[in-house]
């Protein structure tokens, strides 16, 4: 099926003393088929994208549950950054302008 | 007007059987990539977290010449494939609980923030020359 995915999978128990830890991982995925039909001949191609990234250790033992959340800095240092490259010269602009209009009056 | 060739379902079929086949293999292997063998450590368990992404393409194609007096024809294919890991953290299970301890990739750091710096230099310097000028 072509399109976007998301899945939260969970994968083997590893047994740590009478603790039992889960790990989780969220799975993104892409895929694209196409099938070109002409009068000389057929053609098919497709393209497969997946990002499997960890989300939390679950931790079971004496009956309580406990999320241990896996967070991953580099990606939120990205995205801080990404963010950041996009509000600066939108603050820059509105104080250029302002600035501008300022001198003028 | 070109003849019309009745749709042959090779390329479809090889095409959702290799995407199958991938999928099916990918999910299982996903968590297992995900999170690395468990490595004993005194009282802890130490295990490694990567993030993980995978690419593939493929492309097929199936040609006769019509116009040949005996009929001609071929078949190709080929095909890409890419996987890419990075480390995420380190989780360490200890008997008192788990201790997740994440892993700052420098380089990867070092050009984010260099790029930002470059992008922010750039504006900083048009924005002066445009309150100055």
């Amino acid at each position: 099926m072509n399109g976007l995915r998301r899945e939260t999978i969970q994968g083997r128990p590893l047994r740590v003393g009478d603790r039992e830890i889960v790990p989780e991982a969220e799975v993104w995925s892409v895929q694209t088929k196409q099938i070109g039909l002409k009068a000389d001949g057929l053609s098919g191609g497709g393209v497969w994208w997946s990002w499997a990234r960890p989300t939390a250790l679950i931790e079971r033992g004496s009956g309580v549950e406990r999320r241990v959340q896996i967070t991953d800095v580099n990606l939120h240092l990205e995205i801080v950054l990404l963010i950041a490259a996009l509000v600066l010269p939108v603050v820059l602009t509105i104080f250029t302008r302002w600035a501008n209009r300022s001198s003028a009056a | 007007m070109s003849e019309q060739i009745p749709a042959n379902p090779l390329i479809e079929n090889t095409l959702n059987e290799f995407f199958a086949v991938f999928e099916r293999a990918q999910s299982s292997a996903s968590i297992d990539n995900v999170y690395g063998e468990p490595i004993t450590y005194g009282d802890s368990v130490v295990v490694p977290i990567a993030s993980i992404s995978q690419f593939f393409g493929v492309g097929l194609g199936v040609g006769t010449d019509q116009h040949a007096d005996q009929q001609d024809g071929g078949l190709g294919g080929g095909g890409t494939a890419r996987v890419k890991a990075r480390p995420v953290a380190l989780a360490e299970i200890m008997p008192e609980g788990v201790d997740v301890h994440p892993i700052i990739d420098e380089n990867r750091a070092l050009t984010a923030g260099l790029l930002f710096a470059a992008w922010a230099v750039f504006w900083a310097a048009r924005t002066l020359i445009k309150l100055f000028k």
